[in-house]
């Protein structure tokens, strides 16, 4: 019989075999000198190791543990999260529109692509104040990470990741209600459009301008990807400390019809001649600040990566796309996209296919023009979206 | 993205899980008020062996539960209590590790040690708590598996615990308990040479 691993071994010593294993170990160590001597050993790494950890042993002479105010405190956060403000991202990706379909892994991954991907241009040298002028897609396979609860869990590591290490500097607060788009305009601080095809006149909000840093972790970032299973991609220890810097100005939201209403949203009234619900996002193109050494087209390469792309796809995808001023959208396989021609600039069409009830057929258009960024989000035919774009005044 | 965007993201995660699952029990508060008693005062006792300080412990437990909510985990789910552990040690270690780099841990060990003790103290309790920043210091050195696997199974749980909770095969703790083993071993050796 071949020598036993020590993995056996150590389980045997703690306890932890059947007895049958156990009964296997023992008939083989009668007659194995060196499985005893390998099993001696362990044993006494094992206590040296277990005299070490136990010296950590909280004294036993601690105040009880106060779980009931520890509940209470868990209670009052939890109702602190209800009434939490919409963000950005909800905004610019529509709530219930993009996140259900894609994803949660999907949407992680839009999201570290749009934190990485608006980075200086090539040839610059020095720290840049980068806008978004375009918006490209790029069809990512999330099949490679796994089955869907661990994309689902991987997701949620990686949005933790970035909830962590992302720090707010101006927080938009709750978005105001205007009352026309004269005072949209004025508030907003530059031409708000309106959909001239739609009837209905919209429910304007504006939210307010946002800017946060994030420092990039790169040990932590490593261990997602691991975690992830692909250890073979390795995030550049030059990124390790680099901090990203990033200003969102203020976005005006144009909500015609009847939109259902988000959790801490009082249900909005449904507008005069009514129809199907549409949004429509305006923004002055969001800033991002990096620093001069910070070479992202390597991030954005493990991130194409992990989406799985191949590593010579994903090398000549980010030396094609100026990243000084192209957002990139991870968009999964079997989701439909196309190019199309919006205002006579090129836009990005995604449509939706319906699922279920809970999600029927819808669209979202988005596209950058004289440096604001438009996204359009509705339900049903997706060459409406054209339509209602086109009419845009 | 923003932090708000971040914290969106789990806002809206929240909302697209509960939409793509129907899951009525994620966000059932009163199956985590129960959830929340059932495990704190495990996780609190995992962290204290890690952080040494019962205050900081409480905190951090408290965040993996907030955490665990914030994703909309569900915790009826048999696996919730591996994710707590697994989550608890991440941020634990996370936490030690910051604070040995912080404070040139091993440097100040012995002064400190000798600080907090102060005299009269018996000389007993001093190299207790020297030993103890040395272990700490070693743990903090280690991969973080390996520091997790230690930990978890010095503060008692079984291989079939300590697999749930790091999402390995109960089969492979006892390889991976020896290698964890023989590299605390490697680790406190080179930091504090061989003394008995």
């Amino acid at each position: 019989m071949a020598c036993l691993t020590d993995g056996v071994l150590r389980a045997a010593l703690d306890g932890e075999l059947s007895r049958a294993e156990l009964a296997d170990v023992e008939e083989h160590g009668t007659s194995c000198a060196r499985c005893r001597e390998r099993c001696y050993e362990l044993a006494v790494e094992a206590e040296r190791v277990r005299t070490g950890l136990s010296s950590l042993a909280p004294p036993g002479r601690d105040r009880p543990l106060d779980t009931r105010a520890a509940i209470a405190q868990f209670r009052a956060r939890r109702a602190a999260l209800a009434n939490q403000p919409p963000s950005f991202v909800t905004a610019l990706f529509g709530r219930r529109w993009g996140l259900a379909t894609w994803g949660l892994a999907a949407a992680c991954l839009i999201v570290a692509l749009l934190t990485f991907a608006p980075a200086r241009s090539w040839a610059q040298r020095f720290a840049a104040m980068l806008r978004v002028q375009k918006i490209t897609a790029v069809p990512l396979d999330f099949e490679s990470l796994g089955n869907p609860s661990e994309r689902r869990r991987l997701g949620k590591t990686f949005a933790q990741m970035l909830s962590d290490d992302v720090v707010m500097t101006v927080k938009p607060g709750e978005p105001q209600a205007m009352a026309s788009r004269e005072q949209a305009t004025a508030a907003a601080g530059f031409n708000v459009m309106l959909l001239g095809s739609r009837q209905d006149s919209p429910r304007l909000k504006l939210l307010g301008e946002q800017s946060f840093h994030a420092t990039i972790d790169r040990d932590r970032l490593q261990s997602v990807i691991e975690e992830a299973g692909r250890s073979d991609l390795k995030v550049p220890d030059a990124l390790d400390g680099a901090t990203i810097a990033a200003y969102i100005p203020k976005i005006v939201i144009a909500e015609y019809g009847a939109c259902p209403h988000r959790r801490g949203e009082s249900p909005s009234e449904p507008s005069a001649g009514e129809g199907s619900c549409v949004e429509l996002l305006q923004a002055p193109s969001p800033t991002v600040t990096v620093p001069p050494e910070l070479d992202l087209s390597q991030l954005a390469e493990v991130a194409l990566q992990l989406g799985g792309m191949s590593a010579e796809a994903a090398r000549g995808f980010s030396q094609s796309v100026d990243w000084g001023s192209t957002v990139v959208l991870g968009i999964p396989m079997g989701v439909s996209y196309r190019t199309v021609e919006v205002q006579g600039v090129q836009g990005t069409l995604i449509e939706r296919a319906a699922r279920g009830e809970r999600a029927p057929r819808g669209y979202s258009l988005l596209w950058v023009k004289n440096g604001i960024v438009y996204a359009l989000f509705g339900g049903g035919d997706p060459a409406d979206a054209l339509t209602l774009a086109e009419s845009l005044n | 993205m923003s932090a708000d965007g971040a914290e969106g993201l789990g806002y809206t995660m929240s909302d697209a899980r509960k939409l793509l699952e129907g899951s009525r029990r994620a966000h059932n508060d009163n199956a985590y008020d129960e959830a929340f008693s059932a495990f704190y005062g495990r996780i609190v006792a995992v962290l204290v062996r890690l952080l040494d300080n019962r205050a900081r412990a409480e905190e951090v437990a408290s965040e993996v539960f907030w955490r665990a909510y914030r994703d909309s985990l569900d915790c009826t789910d048999a696996r919730f209590g591996g994710w707590l552990y697994r989550t608890a040690t991440n941020l634990g270690i996370q936490d030690l590790r910051a604070r040995v780099r912080r404070e040139r841990y091993e440097l100040a060990a012995g002064e400190q040690a000798h600080r907090s003790a102060g005299s009269g103290t018996p000389l007993d309790d001093v190299l207790r708590a020297e030993q103890r920043v040395r272990v700490r210091t070693v743990l903090a050195s280690l991969r973080r598996w390996q520091a997790q696997i230690l930990i978890l199974r010095s503060s008692g749980l079984s291989y079939a615990e300590v697999a749930k909770a790091l999402d390995i095969k109960t089969s492979s703790v006892g390889t991976m308990v020896a290698r964890a083993e023989a590299e605390f071993q490697k680790q406190y050796l080179r930091f504090f040479g061989r003394e008995e």
